[in-house]
Order: structure tokens, then sequence, then C-alpha cells
């Protein structure tokens, strides 16, 4: 290092673990600190590399981080990861190599530095003489597979099943299916039911599936409900506004076919018509 | 869309995303089942080939099969997938069995009396053990055996100065301690 270069980059110092009891397959973590004036930038070409550092020592993994340092230049942080792969017979002073580091200004000044040496003590895992009762060469058994645990995706599996009866009793509740088919709330999904079954049957057949109908109407309005009622009704439910013409055409034939002069009430009214009135009013009652 | 609308939608909805979970989750526990039954096949001597797309598990299972019947060069191909599917530590064990093998391999050599043949088992065990102990360095029994392997057959590097060029360059000069105890020590 030149006089220089001793002024442009300031105390690289290196930090490591405790440097004693390193066995060997430990991982270790140093830390250098390297201060250089404003200006000046680290050559990261100049970084070691990731790799066998040594016959017993790989370098893991190398980060540079920097920051402000006191005097107004820059601090760099440079964390290197070792491991050690120095199988001891006694216990022994080991050292991990220093690495040079250069830094350049715009100018083309190169300043460079050596930092990143560590020694410390690493022992031995085992004794020279064999243990007693032990086989010199005798190795440590092999890794077995394990078997899968499949406890995870029966919970998962389980869960999901509860899930999807929650869901469908959910819906069978908001549709009115069975077991909630007598839903006090749900008075045209019933309806639509008799109405399917019993609109086809003829004229006596339209006539139950109409009073079907009727008897929703009662239940969602709670009182009788005429035709000249429709109008108030429709006001306080507004979701079934979107069928008022459709509520008007079957009150309109409901009063002919039961008070009129005996008209043909299908007629008026085509069954399928009915139906889908039916049909439409317990959709749209499930979105009140 | 309204909050009627939303209301009436959204049971349906739900069941239908319910649904989708259940498939997924028994999907995922039937195939777990069947890779458990591959595993569980393999413990028993049945020779059976995992699928293209098995698990690093089963992947494992299948190397340890063949690594215990000293069939290293086919389990060897196993590495990479391992790696890939099981994770470091899965890796880890991989890389450890390897290293069992040749060592168990070395030993019958040395029991034969063929030591050529078997210093260089000794020294890919050694390098498989140090791939073991990089992908996790907690397995201890790789650390064990590594220290076994290299009293086994000790290489000596030349006196370390901190020039790895030179080390690199040199063809290593190997000496075995077999059989007995390195001489010259306590």
């Amino acid at each position: 290092m030149t006089g220089a270069a001793a002024a442009q980059v300031r105390g690289a110092e290196t930090f490591g673990p405790r440097p004693f009891g390193v066995l060997l397959g430990d991982v270790f973590t140093l830390k250098t600190y390297v201060d250089v004036d404003a200006g000046f930038q680290l050559d990261p070409s100049s970084l070691p590399k990731v790799g066998p550092v040594s016959y017993s020592l790989d370098l893991r993994r190398i980060d540079v981080t920097d920051g402000a340092a006191p005097n107004g230049g820059v601090r760099y942080q440079i964390t290197a990861e070792y491991q050690t792969f120095y199988s001891a017979l006694e216990t022994k002073e080991e050292t991990v190599p220093p690495f040079t580091l250069a830094f350049a200004d715009g100018g083309g000044k190169r300043a460079e530095v050596q930092a990143g040496r560590w020694s410390y003590l690493t022992s031995p895992l085992r004794p020279i003489a064999s243990v007693s009762g032990e086989q010199q060469y005798g190795l440590r058994p092999d890794a077995e597979p394990h078997a899968i645990s499949l406890r995870r995706a029966q919970i998962l599996t389980g869960l999901a099943g509860g899930a999807t009866l929650f869901a469908l009793a959910l819906l069978a509740w908001s549709r009115a299916w069975p077991p909630f088919h007598r839903r006090p709330a749900r008075p045209f999904a019933t309806a639509a039911r008799a109405v399917r079954k019993a609109a086809g049957a003829g004229e006596a057949g339209w006539r139950a599936a109409a009073l079907a109908l009727h008897r929703a109407f009662d239940a969602a309005a709670g009182k009788r409900l005429f035709g000249d009622d429709v109008a108030a009704f429709l006001k306080t439910r507004p979701a079934f506004a979107r069928h008022e013409a459709a509520i008007a055409a079957f009150f309109d034939a409901s009063r002919r076919a039961f008070f009129g002069e005996g008209a043909n009430a299908a007629a008026a009214l085509p069954p399928e018509q009915l139906t889908r009135l039916a049909r439409d009013l317990a959709q749209a009652e499930r979105a009140t | 869309m309204t909050l009627g609308t939303l209301k009436s939608a959204l049971p349906p909805a739900l069941l239908l995303a319910a649904l989708v979970a259940l498939g997924v989750a028994g999907w995922r526990l039937h195939e777990l089942r069947q890779e458990r039954a591959v595993i569980q096949a393999l413990a028993e001597n049945h020779d059976v080939q995992p699928a293209d797309d098995a698990s690093g598990a089963v992947l494992f299972a299948r190397a340890h099969y063949l690594l215990i019947r000293n069939r290293i060069d086919e389990a060897q191909g196993f590495s990479g997938r391992i790696a890939e599917r099981g994770g470091p530590e899965l890796a880890a064990r991989f890389h450890y069995d390897v290293g069992n093998a040749r060592v168990r391999r070395a030993l019958a050599a040395m029991d034969a009396s063929k030591i050529d043949q078997a210093i260089p088992e000794v020294r890919l065990a050694k390098d498989a053990y140090r791939e073991a102990l990089h992908a996790d360095a907690e397995l201890w029994d790789a650390r064990y055996n590594l220290d076994v392997a290299m009293r086994l057959v000790r290489d000596f590097p030349e006196l370390e100065s901190g020039e790895e060029e030179e080390v690199k360059a040199q063809p290593k000069k190997l000496w075995t301690d077999l059989p007995g105890l390195p001489r010259g020590l306590p």
C-alpha cells in the first residue's frame, strides 16, 4: 500500500465469530469494513469469487453494501460466508487468506487494500485412536427416505369438503330447496315448484297453479293481495318491479278466470308464461 | 351490479369455488397416496421406477434403493432433479448417501487388497460429503463420515501459503494410513 493509497483508504477491519471451537463443516461469516474517501468506488471484479478458496475452505457467498462513513467518504461492508472442511487431527490454528480490494476514482487513480484475514482454532471431531468398542472406520448410517405425511393433504381435503357442504346448504337455503322449502321468506320459490308441476295440467291445473301463485303474493305482501294493490306492493318490494307488466297480466288473467264468464283462462295467460313468471319471481325474491 | 344480484349470485359462486377447492385438494391427496405407495414399495425391496414428474422425496427413495445396492452410477442421475424438486435438505441427504455408498465400495476394495481402486472411490466420497455439507451444513452425520473418509485417505495439499493457484495446479499427492493409525502421531 502506498502512502497516497493509505490516505484514500482508511482502516480495513475484519470481524468474525468466536475464533475457536470451529469444526469440520462449520459455516462462519466474516464482516469486513473499509472506509474510502469520497469519489472512490470499489471495483467489483476485485472481490474474491465464490468457490473453493483453498484445499479445505470454501467461500459460499459474498455480499457488498455501502453506506456513509463518518468523514464524508463511503464505508463498504463486505460480508463473506465461508465453510471449512478441514479435518483436524488435533486443535490447530487455521487462517482465512486475505483478499485484495481495489478502489478507483473517476480520474483513473487506484488504491488497493488487503482485508479479510482471519485466524481461528479448529478442533477435531473424533480422537485419533478409535473410540473403545467402535470400529475404526465405522460410518454413520445412511439417511433413510421418510414416508410422506398425508396429514396436511387430508386436513385440506376435509376442510374443502366441509366448505362444499356449507356452500351447498347456503345455496339450498337461498333457493328454498329441501330441507328449507318451507322457508317463510321464500313463498315464490315454493309457488314456482307448485306452478311448474300444475300449470300444464289443463284448466284445473292452471287454476291450482294460479292459486298457488296468489298464495305466494299474499305471503309476500303479508295480506290478501288484489289486482289493485299490486302497484303499492311493488313500491314496498322494488325487487319485483322488473316484472310489473307480467304481474299485471297475471292478475288480469286470474280475475277473468275466477270471476269472469267462464272464459278459457289458459288462453289469456298460457301455462308457459305462468311458469316463467313464477320462476322469475322466485329469482327476484332471492335478491331481496 | 346491485347488492341484490350479489346476494342471489353469491351462493352458487361459493359452491363452485368450494367444489374446485375440493377437487384440487382431493387430487393432491390422491397423488401423495400414490407417492407414498412408491416409497413403501421401494422400502420393501420392490424394483419400482418413479414417474417422470415424481417429487423429490420419491426420487430420493429411488436413489437410496439404488445406492444400498451399489448401483451408484444409476443413482447419480437423480442428483439434479432431487435438488430441484426436494430442496437443499433432501439434496444433502442424497449426496451423503452417495458418499456412504462410495466409502462402502472403497472398504470392500481394501478388503480385497485393491488399494488403487479404493483411493479414487474415497476421493469421490469426500466430494459427495462436501456437496452434502454445502447443501445442508447441519447434516452432522456427513461431517462425521467426511472426517472418517479424510483419515481413510488423506490427501496432502502442498503446504498452504495462501497461493491457491499452486495448490490447484499441482496434482494431489495421496497417502493412505491403512492399515492402522497415522504414523508419527501420538
